[in-house]
């Protein structure tokens, strides 16, 4: 326990100087003030901050991920030959690193909340986010620690842009092909396993603004029901999963 | 205590280690020398776990390390002080909160890794970032972040190499103290007669470990 808070009071400091952190703090300080200067009518204020976090939020925590996992990478053997294991590292780095990220996304939406008046309707869109901001971070912490400079920061772009629209394209794809036409709740389940899916498709339900008809699906139907628990365990799947890779990967690292 | 059993290891084509073998025994002072490329990084951190062997065996305290758990080489690093050759530490952080974050890792107070910051000339320099401070400062910054929890296995990689003559005397004189105190001590250096007459000396050659040649300082 001692080594996980060392390692989460360690990367809480190092979070300051994490040059994508400090322009995310700035783009969600810049972002909430001019929320609240532009003063957007309380009905469209959500589908603003949807956008925003899906492709703005999802990237900047994957690059914070990246950046805070290409640190540790670079202590190298100063750092890996401690008495820390792969999982305390991962979980004390997300920890640390995710705290950050999370003041940050109330920076973002807190003013435009309390502008709006809606607090209750954001807090949802804010529980939805907190778990894309948290993947994304991990995810980019994973790639940070296991792959070099450059070739990290090309695959961690990579990623983004394969949760953001490659994986929605492909399902496109398929779909046109005849492929998962007959099969309807596969194809559901594939839209929502994606981490920006879910929170897409999220939030929308949340707001009664889902942009499809689910009545014919039974499976469907108890999903959107339930939609705050699918939410809850599509990201704990994909946090647990990401975790299981970083605790295999992580001692098969040289240095 | 600690032991390589014929490890080989290969990058690409080229075999670094081939067959090598080495022991160090608690109590015992061994200084590994040897040309650039013969192997001797890449022992070491095939013995502290930092790199993968193609085949042999790492055992520590009798047992098998190789291939064992995280959770394994975890509880073996707890005792173990590991400084490479590159002393690589975020250059924005401040010593005190390398002090701190070492600290809370070994489970000690900051009194003991402070008195070793005094014993390496550093004492003063707490508050100070690690980018301000020059490469002889980092490598005794690196000493005393090794050696402060009294691990029962210290492996240095070149520690000399980028101190003064003053300080490498003085640091000879803590690996000669801290086998003395029971530890296993374990050094790669290109300066032999530093290390004084108690010392062990292999010398490492075409990735095998062999007895220092005749000749040589430690003989």
């Amino acid at each position: 326990m001692s080594r996980l808070a060392a390692v989460y009071m360690w990367d809480l400091m190092l979070g300051l100087g994490n040059r994508f952190l400090q322009v995310f703090a700035l783009a969600c300080i810049m972002g909430g003030t001019a929320m609240l200067a532009a003063s957007p009518a309380p009905e469209t204020l959500p589908l603003v901050l949807i956008q925003a976090i899906l492709f703005f939020g999802s990237l900047l925590a994957m690059l914070v991920g990246w950046a805070s996992g290409q640190q540790s990478r670079a202590e190298g053997a100063m750092l890996f030959a401690q008495p820390i294991g792969p999982g305390e590292l991962l979980l004390g780095k997300l920890l640390g690193t995710g705290t950050w990220c999370l003041v940050l996304l109330v920076l973002f939406m807190a003013p435009a909340a309390v502008q709006a008046g809606i607090p209750g309707t954001l807090a949802a869109l804010g529980a939805l986010a907190v778990g894309l901001v948290l993947v994304s971070v991990l995810g980019g912490l994973l790639i940070g620690l296991l792959t070099s400079p450059v070739t990290g920061l090309l695959a961690t772009l990579g990623v983004w842009i394969l949760v953001i629209a490659g994986w929605e394209i492909v399902l496109y794809v398929l779909t046109e092909t005849g492929w998962l036409v007959h099969t309807p709740t596969l194809f559901l389940v594939l839209l929502l396993i994606n981490p920006a899916g879910i929170f897409r498709i999220g939030a929308m339900v949340g707001l009664e603004a889902v942009p499809f008809d689910t009545d014919e699906l039974e499976v469907g139907r108890a999903i959107f029901e339930n939609i705050w628990l699918t939410a809850f365990a599509v990201y704990a799947l994909w946090l647990l999963a990401l975790g299981a890779l970083g605790r295999w990967a992580i001692p098969r690292q040289e240095f | 205590m600690i032991e390589a059993r014929q490890v080989r290891k290969r990058y690409g084509r080229h075999a670094v280690l081939d067959g090598a073998s080495l022991a160090v025994e608690l109590g015992q002072c061994v200084v590994l020398a040897g040309d650039n490329g013969s192997g001797k990084t890449t022992l070491l951190h095939v013995l502290v776990g930092l790199r993968r062997l193609d085949a042999g065996q790492v055992l520590y305290d009798g047992r098998v390390l190789t291939g064992a758990s995280a959770g394994t080489w975890r509880r073996a690093r707890a005792a173990w002080g590991f400084l490479p050759q590159q002393v690589s530490l975020p250059p924005r952080a401040r010593l005190g909160q390398l002090l701190r974050f070492h600290a809370r890792l070994r489970g000690t107070g900051l009194d003991a890794p402070r008195a070793w910051l005094k014993r390496v000339g550093l004492a003063d320099a707490e508050r100070q970032r690690v980018d301000a401070l020059s490469g002889g400062m980092r490598q005794r910054l690196g000493l005393a972040l090794t050696l402060f929890f009294q691990p029962r296995l210290i492996v240095m990689d070149e520690p000399a190499a980028s101190l003064d003559p003053g300080w490498r005397h003085e640091l000879a004189r803590w690996a000669q103290a801290e086998a003395r105190r029971g530890a296993a001590v374990l050094v790669t250096s290109q300066l032999e007669q530093d290390w004084g007459p108690e010392a062990v000396h292999r010398h490492c050659s075409a990735g095998r470990v062999v007895d220092a040649p005749a000749g040589g300082a430690g003989s």
